[in-house]
């Protein structure tokens, strides 16, 4: 059963076609790259995939309550910088409709640990490394827990082994059910973390393939979890 | 925190980050309020004593010098005839004298004044229904009109110029109000505008993020009630403070009843909530993009 189906979905901005004709579908645990170069119809497709827009024909089928367990990753961290750590992070549960305060701590705390950033609660993003903010944004995708995790040029800010550590850590929420679309100029990440290749050229799908490793066999994975403070402040 | 927790949050948030400006959104609307509140006290004053004038509708009839009796029941009867006539007292001469001893209280200047130089008169009381500036006039022309009359005197002449100048200024005071609503629709609309600006790129975020008016609407539509509802009161009690120094003078200002005030004051927090719903409701479509 797809979690969310596009069905010869067209978008055009104005004069300008973005994606033309795309029929895609998505399942649960899946983790999706969506390659192309610039201007390819990447960030149009993730646009429509996070229900944010609609396409101009054709139809996006998504399962009921949807909208609200979709967590979004940007290259830029696009965090509040008037708030600390822990209120970025609860701010995803509260635009997701969760506003109990236990409930909240309850969501967040354990997002701390796993993204090591357990700590820096009280710190403001100013204070933070690109790779810290970086996993505070995906702490603050994630807390929604999730059905579908779309990052957009994830790592685009980062140096690479604070790449890897967002990698890795999404990795772990594509085994807990999670759809991840991964949207990459970089493509060695799709030899690297092996997964389904939807490849994009001037708005129309050229490919769409399950890709395993360079040498055929998915690669170990850097470690899951990164040291806490790691990247320094 | 609940949903109206995070509002206030997010509203002590803007007001603490943009105190400069909240501080001028606030002295500037106060100021406007100000005249506003001011020239009601006016008009509650004008009204008072439009009021006062209107219960002074008794009529003097003075009679010219050395009537008879009988001369002077004949004027008696005859007003008492007349439409709207409710009460007619005579006042003899030496009654209007003695009247005018008690009043001055001053032997010097009675002395000065010589003999009673005073005449008769009737006072007339109209019914209450022609206790008004046209009910009185009537009487006064109708007197005017009677053998032995030398004068008649009312206060109806007063009461219809005050009645003129009152029905102007609650006009005046209707167009003042006008541009007072504008210019606080104003003041608050640029105050949710410059505030918006400055945190457009959270705004962005958030609504990335899916955030609704909740997020996005509703701490700015707050901070306009909230800014125009605090100017308010700083309204009244600068009105209360001049009222209190020129109590000390001549000149009276009547403060408005506590109703009348709290009603000031939830219309300015309507105002400036209008304000911010304009203001946010009209935001350019760059800015959201």
């Amino acid at each position: 059963m797809a979690l969310i189906k596009l069905e010869h979905v067209t978008k055009s901005y104005r004069e300008r076609l973005a994606l033309s004709d795309v029929s895609l579908s998505f399942e649960p645990s899946e983790w999706v790259y969506v390659t192309g170069p610039s201007g390819a119809g990447k960030s149009t497709l993730l646009r429509l995939l996070s229900l944010s827009e609609r396409p101009s024909r054709g139809r996006v089928e998504a399962e009921p309550g949807l909208r609200k367990a979709i967590g979004m990753l940007g290259q830029e961290f696009r965090l509040l910088n008037d708030r600390n750590v822990y209120e970025n992070i609860a701010l995803g549960c509260r635009i997701s409709g969760v506003w109990d305060k236990e409930e909240i701590r309850e969501r967040v705390a354990p997002l701390l640990d796993e993204m090591g950033i357990r700590g820096h609660e009280e710190l403001y993003p100013g204070q933070l490394s690109a790779g810290e903010k970086q996993r505070v944004a995906l702490a603050r995708a994630l807390v929604r827990h999730p059905r579908i995790l779309i990052a957009d040029e994830p790592t685009g800010n980062l140096d690479p082994t604070a790449a890897a550590q967002i990698f890795s850590l999404m990795r772990q929420y594509r085994d807990r059910e999670t759809l991840v679309v991964v949207a990459t100029h970089a493509e060695d990440w799709t030899l690297r973390h092996p997964g389904r290749v939807i490849r994009l050229e001037q708005g129309v799908v050229r490919s769409d393939l399950p890709r395993a490793g360079a040498d055929g066999a998915a690669p170990a994975d850097p470690p899951a979890t990164p040291s806490p403070g790691g990247g320094g402040i | 925190m609940g949903q109206l927790g995070y509002i206030f949050t997010e509203l002590w948030r803007t007001l603490s980050r943009h105190r400069t400006l909240c501080l001028a959104s606030i002295l500037s609307m106060s100021s406007i309020l100000l005249i506003l509140l001011l020239f009601m006290m006016v008009l509650t004053g004008v009204d008072n004593y439009t009021e006062q004038l209107e219960s002074r509708e008794e009529i003097s009839i003075f009679l010219n010098e050395g009537l008879s009796r009988p001369d002077v029941d004949v004027i008696a009867g005859r007003l008492r005839l007349m439409a709207g006539v409710d009460s007619v007292r005579f006042v003899s001469k030496d009654e209007a004298w003695d009247q005018f001893r008690a009043d001055v209280a001053d032997e010097a200047l009675l002395q000065a004044v010589g003999g009673n130089p005073l005449p008769a008169s009737f006072v007339v009381r109209p019914k209450p229904e022609y206790r008004n500036a046209e009910g009185v006039r009537s009487i006064a022309r109708q007197a005017e009109t009677l053998p032995h009359v030398e004068d008649v005197r009312y206060a109806g002449e007063w009461v219809l110029r005050a009645e003129q100048v009152t029905r102007t200024l609650h006009q005046i005071g209707a167009v003042l109000g006008l541009i007072i609503l504008i210019g606080v629709l104003f003041v608050v609309g640029a105050t949710t505008r410059l505030a918006i600006q400055a945190r457009l790129d959270s705004l962005h975020v958030i609504r990335s993020l899916g955030g609704g008016f909740l997020f996005t609407d509703a701490p700015y539509l707050a901070e306009g009630f909230v800014l125009a509802t605090i100017s308010s009161v700083l309204t009244i009690l600068l009105a209360r403070a001049i009222h209190d120094s020129l109590a000390e003078g001549l000149f009276h200002l009547p403060m408005p009843s506590t109703e009348v005030l709290l009603g000031f004051a939830a219309m300015a927090g309507l105002l400036g909530f209008l304000g911010s719903w304009i203001a946010v409701a009209t935001l350019p479509r760059r800015w959201l993009l």
